[in-house]
């Protein structure tokens, strides 16, 4: 039988199928409970009965053209050929709170007990850039993250931590990405290393903030400007590190599908930004991480699957890349579930089956949730779970001995090419409406994710959807779990600190340096050389954050997007 | 609150904002103090930056030392009758400043883009003692014509991509702008945009002793509103100047009479029409088809009883 | 005063401190609104001062504060001494977000009507505000 005619016998076998075995059951059963939105990363595509070859034909599957081989265009089936089964993934960890010291504690524990990279975790006020004896950042000094204010406080945070000991070191920080790549060169410099010695890896993705997470503190195009300014700078200096880890993760969060669209709309701007500065696309396309989401088994790995497609293509067919690194985009994830604070230790299923999707779905770099981490920091407990959960599933199942093993299946070929279609169609409209930046000005994301979130709500209030723990399956009286006890003499601790800096450090050349900060800014010089210096003087992140919004202006709040 | 005291200004809003009993009285009490601020208003479609430019030309006004009143509307649903007020988000740095009042408003079903409370809610701010009230309409997409009823002058703003649409709304902008507004003109289209207004402006002059001057900003980035301000002290002179600003004043308190009374009598029509008496059966025929409402009309207003039952209540008062 | 009186209640929520996820903060605007308050959402980043001074300008009915970062306990006491001192302990105060359970009776203690951890269902925090005495006029 030739492929058509073999098709064609399908569909008409299935079409008896329906009729005389499916539709009987379907009717014992009566109405279903639709699937709408059940978690985090979840598709608008609805789940049919079965799959079979006919939905392949019909939706064009073409091997050879849309799938082909790991570590070859269009990476679909990933970035590498095949995997080290000892290392699979690398297995990261989020991780900070306090003072410095008390965070150096703590990484020396999650390094000894497997962890291959620290994502440092800072605190709101490092993040929006403010020190933390600033009056904003009252009351959150040290709670959600650790309080970095200088680079004596990255000193402390590694002391004993060699950054080469490590696979990876990262910060998440999006605001201020000049400075934390500043403070992994002085701090290796401090060590007696060079860049070409360890590997750092920032988020550096403003613009997401603007529509989610809300740290931006300058308006959006000097942002812009900020972030550029460090990918040029790496991809001279450091062209080994990833400076910037473009984000769907925390739109997906946000409920407004497809995240990608959105992800990928933003790194649009940024690389558009590079080139008009006069880099070569092959220069530093390399360097860009996605941060993908998708933790329902098979929409999350249909969708990773269709986004590295998505990237590949994008660069060579919009940009003209040659080199295959530009089009290979590796992705980060993080395993994180739909946490409950309720029943906490319900959150261990939910996020080692995230975990094991990414995994499934040959995600690069991996990191998890503690299951509390929606009540607090995580105990040390709770931290080395996270790390067991991806030991087990690393060492202890198949997933590291095969490659993409849903490759093939009729159902996640499918849904790969119906989420593809997808996204492309939502990254056209936002092009269409003039771009990521365009799109921000006007609400275009905040809205959507604002009506889907009480959509969302209403649906778990109704009882339309299921969330154990929550509205089904409650306890009547919730044991109160052990939690991590923040110190509460972390904000003193912090302002004698920085009075010290303050007192010991030369004032002088830090006024000079943040000088030289403030000219790089007002012309259109790169701005990290200036801001290196200011660093290596020991002037602090909110000093130079301070030069940022004088010259560039305070990011003002606009509407509610309701 | 004539003394100064926010809380009471406050809470002497709400009474107005409910239409209580007790504002009735309010407003007769502060009758005296109002008639001293400026009243400006600002109108256009969604998206146009009406509360960045309010927020800014209040920055402007209180860097002169004056002191600003300013009443922000936002649409109340359809649907439940309730309400997001959000524009004080776009105005955060006055929060704290002693000389801005901002109250949030919702229109509460009233048509035209403004609340039925928003003239007494200027007039208390006025006689608390600001040296300007600003109000900023709804801006649900079309242009609020009921602004000209409150403001002396009306900023009518726009944005280069809602340039159709002010199109559109061409009768109404040339019958209430006194300035039009092209902001976020950094924006492409935004000098065809201006010349386009400028045109219609020019080829349909209301008044004698004003041309309607268009002119561009960029509110976010506190560009253009030096000029929009001189413009508006432009506007007040000429007012004055031809004496309009007192006879509109005049005019404006008119038809404020009349929309009271007219509410009044409808209200109550409306309510005594549900008692059982002669009017309720007159409105019972009309509902039935049985006569026409032109001849029930006639009717009403002819028979004296009926009137009574209108206009008195039970112990002959009205 | 012409037409019937209009008695709404009118709720002011806002995010206090740094925290910059709003969807919450959104979700009971909306919940509110649909129960047809009048809710004047102020936006991200408030102070305990700029919220005292916002709610007592617009003379609000209820205080919602939407904190996810923690950092509660901070700020919650400042909003209630603040609210003493301007002599408006009749605005009720209610609190959403990631407060542990532990931590609810001492709010309570420090005025705090009512806590709603991540979560509840928006109906509990839309009934309590319909079943209060209006405050206002």
């Amino acid at each position: 039988m030739s492929d058509k005619e073999g098709i064609a016998a399908i569909r008409a076998k299935k079409e008896e199928w329906e009729t005389e075995i499916l539709r009987p059951a379907l009717e014992k059963i009566g109405p279903k409970r639709e699937a709408k939105s059940l978690g985090i990363g979840h598709l608008e595509i609805p789940l049919k009965e079965i799959y079979t070859p006919v939905d392949l034909e019909e939706n064009g599957f073409d091997y050879l053209e849309g799938v082909g081989f790991p570590g070859d265009y269009p990476f679909v089936r990933g970035v590498d050929p095949t995997r080290d089964p000892s290392r699979p993934w690398l297995i990261r960890i989020y991780a900070g709170y306090g003072t410095p010291e008390q965070s150096n504690q703590r990484y020396k524990f999650l390094l000894q007990e497997g962890a291959e990279e620290i994502v440092m975790a800072v605190d709101l006020p490092t993040q929006i850039g403010y020190d933390a004896d600033h009056p904003m950042a009252a009351g959150e000094v040290g709670r959600v993250g650790v309080s970095i204010s200088s680079l004596r406080d990255m000193e402390l945070a590694f002391e004993g931590i060699p950054l080469c000991s490590m696979r990876r070191v990262g910060l998440l920080g999006n605001a201020f990405g000049p400075i934390a790549l500043a403070f992994f060169i002085a701090l290796g410099e401090k060590q007696g290393l060079s860049p070409k010695d360890y590997t750092v890896h920032l988020q550096n993705d403003v613009l997401k903030e603007y529509g989610t997470r809300g740290t931006q503190f300058l308006p959006v195009k000097p942002a812009v400007r900020l972030v550029t300014d460090v990918v040029r700078y790496c991809a001279v200096h450091a062209p080994h590190w990833n400076s910037c880890n473009v984000c769907a993760a925390h739109y997906a969060y946000a409920g407004a599908a497809p995240a990608h669209a959105y992800a990928l709309a933003d790194a649009q701007i940024y690389i558009a930004d590079i080139l008009a500065k006069g880099m070569k696309i092959d220069e530093f396309a390399h360097m860009f991480n996605l941060f993908t989401v998708g933790e329902l088994t098979f929409a999350g790995v249909a969708t990773i699957r269709a986004v590295r497609k998505i990237w590949a293509r994008m660069m060579k067919e919009k940009y003209g890349a040659r080199d295959p690194r530009s089009m290979a985009i590796r992705m980060t994830a993080y395993a994180l579930g739909e946490s409950t604070a309720q029943q906490t230790l319900n959150n261990i299923i939910r996020i080692a089956l995230g975990t094991q999707t990414y995994a499934l779905a040959g995600v690069d770099y991996i990191y998890n949730a503690s299951y509390d981490e929606g009540l607090a920091i995580p105990t040390e407990e709770a931290a080395r779970l996270c790390l067991r959960t991806q030991q087990i599933l690393a060492q202890e199942t198949e997933l590291a001995l095969t490659v993409d093993p849903f490759a093939g299946s009729y159902l996640v070929e499918t849904l790969t090419l119906q989420v593809e279609r997808e996204i492309l169609r939502c990254l056209k409209e936002i092009e269409e409406m003039g771009g990521a930046i365009a799109a921000i000005d006007r609400g275009f994301f905040q809205k959507k994710a604002s009506e889907e979130a009480y959509k969302k709500r209403v649906r778990i209030e109704k009882g339309e959807r299921i969330h154990v723990g929550v509205n089904k399956y409650r306890l009547a009286a919730e044991e109160v779990p052990v939690t991590f006890k923040p110190d509460p003499g972390v904000a003193g601790r912090r302002l004698e600190s920085l009075r010290r800096l303050r007192r010991e450090r030369d004032n002088r050349e830090v006024a000079r340096c943040l000088e030289r900060v403030r000219e790089a800014c007002s012309m259109d010089e790169n701005v990290v050389p200036a801001v290196l210096d200011a660093v290596r003087a020991y002037a602090t992140l909110g000093e130079i954050c301070n030069v940022w919004r004088e010259v560039f202006g305070e990011y003002e709040f606009s509407k509610a997007y309701m | 609150m004539l003394d100064g005291e926010r809380s009471a200004l406050a809470r002497l809003l709400t009474l107005v904002e409910e239409r209580s009993s007790e504002a009735g009285q309010v407003m007769r009490l502060i009758q005296a103090h109002a008639g001293r601020a400026y009243t400006i208003g600002v109108t256009g479609p969604p998206g146009s930056g009406k509360s960045t430019l309010v927020d800014k030309l209040t920055l402007l006004i209180r860097g002169q030392g004056l002191t600003v009143g300013i009443v922000a509307l936002d649409p109340s649903s359809p649907f439940s009758g309730g309400a997001i007020l959000g524009d004080r988000i776009r105005m955060q740095s006055h929060t704290l400043d002693p000389g801005v009042f901002i109250r949030s408003l919702a229109t509460r079903g009233s048509s035209g883009g403004l609340a039925r409370a928003t003239r007494d809610t200027v007039r208390l701010l006025d006689a608390s003692g600001r040296d300007f009230c600003i109000v900023e309409t709804v801006g649900v997409g079309q242009v609020e014509l009921d602004i000209v009823d409150i403001a002396d002058t009306v900023l009518v703003v726009s944005m280069p991509e809602t340039g159709d649409s002010i199109q559109a709304m061409k009768a109404g902008i040339l019958e209430i702008a006194d300035i039009l507004v092209v902001n976020k003109a950094d924006l492409s289209g935004a000098k065809r945009l201006a010349a386009c207004l400028e045109e219609m402006a020019r080829e349909n002059q209301r008044d004698p002793w004003w041309q309607v001057p268009v002119l561009m900003s960029r509110a976010s980035m506190n560009v253009g509103i030096d000029a929009l301000f001189g413009k508006i002290a432009d506007h007040r002179r000429a007012l004055e100047a031809s004496g309009e600003f007192l006879a509109r004043r005049r005019r404006r308190r008119a038809k404020e009479l009349l929309e009271i009374i007219e509410t009044k009598l409808k209200d109550r029509l409306r309510e005594r029409a549900t008692q059982n008496g002669r009017l309720s059966s007159v409105f019972r025929k009309v509902m039935d088809a049985e006569i026409d409402p032109h001849s029930a009309a006639v009717e009403i207003l002819n028979d004296g009883s009926l009137l009574r039952q209108w206009l008195l209540d039970a112990n002959g008062n009205t | 005063m012409e037409g019937r009186v209009e008695h709404r209640k009118k709720i002011l929520v806002a995010k206090v401190g740094l925290d910059g996820h709003d969807l919450g903060a959104k979700v009971i605007c909306q919940a509110f609104r649909n129960a047809g308050m009048e809710v004047i959402y102020t936006g991200l980043r408030q102070t305990p001062e700029t919220i005292v001074a916002a709610a007592m300008d617009e003379d609000v009915d209820v205080i919602g504060i939407s904190t996810l970062s923690g950092a509660h306990m901070h700020h919650i006491p400042r909003i209630m001494e603040l609210l003493k001192e301007k002599k408006a302990e009749g605005v009720v105060v209610i609190a959403g977000g990631t407060i542990p359970i532990a931590e609810v009776p001492e709010l309570e203690r420090m005025g705090v009507a009512r806590v709603y951890p991540t979560d509840s269902d928006t109906s509990k925090a839309v009934e309590f505000v319909k079943g209060l005495a209006a405050r206002r006029a």
